[in-house]
């Protein structure tokens, strides 16, 4: 009798005003921006409050395509942006893995401390330092002369490798992130299960730990390879004569010549190529991850 | 006699209270005049007849904030500048820091005209700025130094509407021109061909600048400066581009290649040259014989200001001897004067420092206005320089 007077309930919905603040959220940071930077990007000339829109034009595209400079920016920011997301990945997983799997249990949370130091200074700081490092006289330089590679009056500054190893140096610690969240969660019998069954080392990582941090791998990438294709501080700072990417041309229309709707395009086509290399590199991953299971 | 000394000394006594009575308490009310020598003391105010003070008193400001759109470091916000400013006139000087001065047209656009009072912009924009209503007429009859600027600052055409009303004026100016470093260039450098010497691959430091870029070149190629042939100047400027080190845009970029050795010859503003001198590095600093190219600030009312007197009181400090004396002599960092009395007055080793010893350029292409399509032809042009492999 009690037992029906305690019926099971009917499951309770959930209460779907609860999402409005999030869905608000991602309206106004990210779709209305969205909307508003498509809109731009036809727009003729400059945009001010003053001034208004002053009328909507297709010439910001056609000077997109028509011209030669933007590709070759284009296909050299893509170019940095994936050699930067592969030395992260060749250089983010032994750091990871060693944090996850070497590092005592309790000394790891020091070592993810100390590996995310880097993501908590301020951009310019980060580029600075390197600058010291990297300049003529500089503590690299005297180390490479001592090694008996080149001169310390020589200097790496101001070229493509100096911003690949500052960009590098500011994205390597989201790499670390993402990849360490999964290695930590391999369990480690099953590892040892692998090694008594006969997997050597390179089969073990093949067979069992890439394909279990196949989540991580695709989130470093996602992190690193967007923002490093639109970068242009690093290569304005650090870069030589042949360093600009397309963030410096974008940059150049909202800041020097005032084309904001030239900007806008840039952007847009930035964002679109973007989007399509993303879809690639997602596509390419699973059917990877179908390939060696996981 | 000796009443009338007492009454005299009793007068001061009262207005030296009163004055530091106003400085506590930040009222409005009148007082004598800090016994500073400034420049514009004894001017009178252009449309404030309640606040207009007698020949050699001071107004007083208390209260009021004057927004002041400059660079970071560059005089105003020196101790000489705004601080003797508002030590003379009672106000409050606020700066807002310019990082590009088209960025500045869009923050006044934007909204920044209700903060923004009084503007120091390069002629290159002016007119540009008056165009889109952000910056009024200036009434120079008001300004006491205005005579005494120096007349090819003053009579240039972009630097006035249609009417021939002035909306800029002088304060500073100075040149890009040609450096090198004695201690590894050891010829003599007479041209700007120089840069593109093989000599000196991968040791220029070039800067990066639209304007400079092209007239520069220009000037190589023996071309007008103002209207050269772009795809020769083009040609010639991805042709420099081996020699190039760095194209260095600020203070921290040029400094930081010199003093490593990045750098050894290329193109600087003449203060940083003066600076890197006084710091003790052989750095020569030269007028090439085809020209070199000339800057101007000039100083302009932003529209509908709530603080315009103050704003026409802040033009005539900055063009009056006291402060333009201490642009020139003042620190490392010193910059020419407009004011061609304090020019004239300056001694010969103030002139070296300046690098106008024993007399300025003659054949200085100043920056001036160009209309947009020119404008952009020019940035585009720099850009495609920049972007070539």
């Amino acid at each position: 009798m009690k037992h029906a007077q305690n019926r099971p309930s009917k499951p309770r919905e959930p209460v779907r005003a609860l999402i409005l603040p999030s869905a608000a959220m991602l309206l106004c940071i990210s779709l209305i921006p969205l909307f508003m930077l498509i809109v731009f990007s036809f727009v003729d000339g400059n945009v001010t409050t003053t001034t208004g829109i002053s009328g909507f034009t297709l010439k910001n595209f056609l000077s997109i395509f028509s011209s030669s400079t933007v590709p070759s920016l284009l296909w050299k920011s893509f170019g940095i942006s994936f050699l930067v997301t592969v030395l992260c990945i060749l250089i983010g997983y032994p750091a990871a893995w060693a944090i996850a799997k070497v590092v005592k249990p309790r000394n790891r949370n020091m070592f993810v401390m100390l590996s995310i130091v880097p993501a908590l200074v301020s951009q310019l700081l980060l580029i600075y330092a390197i600058m010291q490092l990297l300049q003529s006289g500089g503590l690299v330089m005297n180390f490479l002369e001592a090694l008996g590679i080149c001169s310390s009056s020589d200097s790496i500054l101001y070229s493509d490798t100096a911003v690949i190893i500052v960009l590098v140096y500011e994205y390597l610690p989201y790499m670390i992130l993402c990849l360490y969240s999964c290695l930590e969660k391999i369990d480690d019998n099953v590892l040892s299960a692998a090694h008594t069954l006969g997997a050597g080392r390179g089969r073990t990582f093949l067979d069992v730990v890439l394909p279990q941090s196949f989540s991580g791998l695709l989130a470093g990438i996602l992190v690193i390879f967007i923002p490093v294709a639109g970068s242009f501080v690093e290569p304005d700072t650090v870069g030589g004569p042949y360093s600009m990417m397309i963030g410096s041309l974008i940059n150049t229309q909202f800041n020097t010549t005032l084309n904001m709707g030239y900007g806008a395009a840039l952007s847009f086509v930035l964002l679109v190529l973007m989007s399509l290399a993303l879809a690639l590199i997602n596509g390419g991953m699973k059917l990877a991850q179908r390939k060696i299971g996981g | 006699m000796k009443r009338t000394w007492k009454k005299l000394a009793c007068s001061l006594l009262a207005a030296v209270l009163l004055l530091g009575l106003a400085a506590c308490g930040g009222g409005s009310t009148e007082t004598e005049a800090p016994a500073t020598d400034a420049p514009g003391s004894a001017a009178p105010a252009t449309d404030a007849p309640e606040t207009e003070a007698p020949a050699g008193e001071t107004e007083d400001f208390s209260g009021q904030t004057l927004t002041v759109a400059n660079w970071q470091s560059y005089g105003t916000d020196a101790e000489y500048g705004a601080a003797a400013f508002e030590e003379l006139y009672g106000c409050e000087v606020e700066h807002y820091f310019i990082s590009s001065v088209p960025e500045l047209l869009q923050t006044l656009l934007n909204g920044g005209m209700d903060e923004i009072d009084v503007i120091c912009i390069n002629p290159v924009y002016i007119r540009e700025y008056f165009a889109n209503g952000v910056i009024e007429p200036v009434d120079t009859a008001a300004l006491e130094n205005y005579a005494d600027l120096r007349t090819d600052l003053t009579d240039v055409d972009d630097v006035k509407d249609d009417e021939g009303n002035v909306l800029g004026v002088p304060w500073i100016w100075g040149t890009t021109s040609l450096f090198y470093n004695a201690d590894v260039v050891t010829e003599e450098i007479t041209s700007w061909s120089a840069l593109w010497d093989e000599q000196y691959a991968g040791q220029v430091g070039f800067f990066d600048d639209h304007e400079s870029a092209i007239k520069v070149t220009a000037m190589m190629l023996g071309q007008d400066p103002y209207n050269p042939d772009m795809a020769a100047v083009e040609e010639e400027l991805i042709a420099l581009k081996p020699n190039v080190r760095t194209y260095w845009g600020t203070y921290d970029d040029f400094v930081r290649a010199y003093t490593a050795g990045d750098i050894v010859i290329g193109n600087v503003w003449g203060s940083i040259a003066t600076q890197m001198k006084a710091e003790g590095y052989n750095i020569q600093y030269v007028y090439p014989e085809e020209g070199t190219v000339g800057w101007c600030d000039y100083w302009c009312l932003v529209t509908g200001s709530d603080e315009k007197d103050l704003a026409m009181k802040w033009i005539d400090f900055c063009t009056g001897s006291d402060f333009q004396t201490g642009l020139a002599t003042n620190g490392n960092q010193v910059y020419c004067p407009a004011n061609q009395v304090v020019l004239d007055s300056l001694d010969d080793e103030t002139k070296q420092n300046l690098w106008i010893y024993p007399s300025a350029p003659d054949n200085m292409f100043l920056s001036l206005q160009m209309d947009s399509d020119t404008l952009n032809e020019w940035i585009n042009l720099w850009t495609n320089v920049k972007a070539s492999a």
